[in-house]
């Protein structure tokens, strides 16, 4: 059955001939996408998923100072402290980009597993343990 | 994924892409999810070359004579696609819509919206 979880609602164009996209089910501001950025991204070859990673990349490294892909288990026993780090988690059923800022991170080799690297978000007053394979690629910024 | 020339190039599977940063950041300024893009992309990539183009409940579109007409949608796996007259029709069976095509029947709510574009 079509749209049980969601009814797109695209209201056609708007008097600038903008498309103007928004949610009936998940209450949202509309957007409005000027024709002339819509065609130029389907004139590019790729798929939505790469134009969601490109998007994001964009959005976290404009006004940093630096910017690089390394393994994850590169930053183990860095310091931290002034960097943000990024790493795209992604399955068959969704996929979002996901922070890991300095302080209250520490990454720590996890010698039970095979190359994992781990780390504690206790930012809420909870601890949360995470981990990822140590060849994973993060993106490092430093702002 | 590096910048070359104000450009940033996705080198990953399935497609190599590179995108202007001045449209990505547009985009950004813009606002709103990639699913609210991916859907303004969609409606704009069928109907850039139509005559018309409109949000339509399936409802309306029970027993319309749907020649030279193609319907956008949403289907169950999250991908929007399209069904093209004369191959398919709309009609009532209980509380659901039914588009018979030549291989397949899909089911849709009545009060579900699509793309109903006019080639």
């Amino acid at each position: 059955m079509h749209g049980s979880t969601f009814v797109p609602s695209v209201d056609s164009t708007d008097s600038k001939g903008s498309i103007v996209v928004s949610r009936s089910v998940v209450a949202q501001d509309p957007v409005a996408f000027p024709v002339e950025t819509l065609d130029a991204i389907l004139e590019l070859p790729g798929s939505g998923y790469d134009l969601e990673k490109a998007l994001m990349f964009r959005r976290v490294t404009r006004n940093a100072k630096s910017a690089e892909w390394v393994k994850a288990e590169d930053l183990v026993g860095q310091d931290l402290t002034d960097a943000t780090v990024w790493y795209y988690f992604a399955n068959w059923e969704d996929s979002e980009w996901v922070t890991v800022t300095g302080k209250s991170f520490s990454f720590v080799e996890d010698s039970g597993y095979d190359k994992k690297v781990t780390w504690e978000d206790d930012e809420e007053g909870d601890h949360y343990g995470w981990s990822i394979d140590g060849w994973s690629e993060v993106l490092l910024v430093r702002n | 994924m590096h910048i070359v020339d104000n450009v940033l190039h996705v080198t990953e599977y399935p497609v190599a892409s590179s995108y202007s940063l001045d449209v990505l950041d547009s985009i950004n300024e813009l606002g709103g999810t990639i699913h609210a893009l991916e859907d303004a992309l969609f409606y704009r990539s069928i109907s850039k070359d139509a005559e018309s183009a409109s949000m339509v409940l399936v409802s309306d579109l029970i027993d319309v004579d749907l020649k030279g007409h193609l319907v956008g949608y949403r289907a169950d796996d999250g991908q929007w696609d399209t069904l093209t007259a004369p191959k398919f029709s709309f009609r009532i069976n209980t509380l659901q819509v039914i588009a018979e095509t030549t291989n397949r029947i899909l089911r849709f709510e009545a009060t579900e919206k699509v793309i109903l574009v006019k080639l």
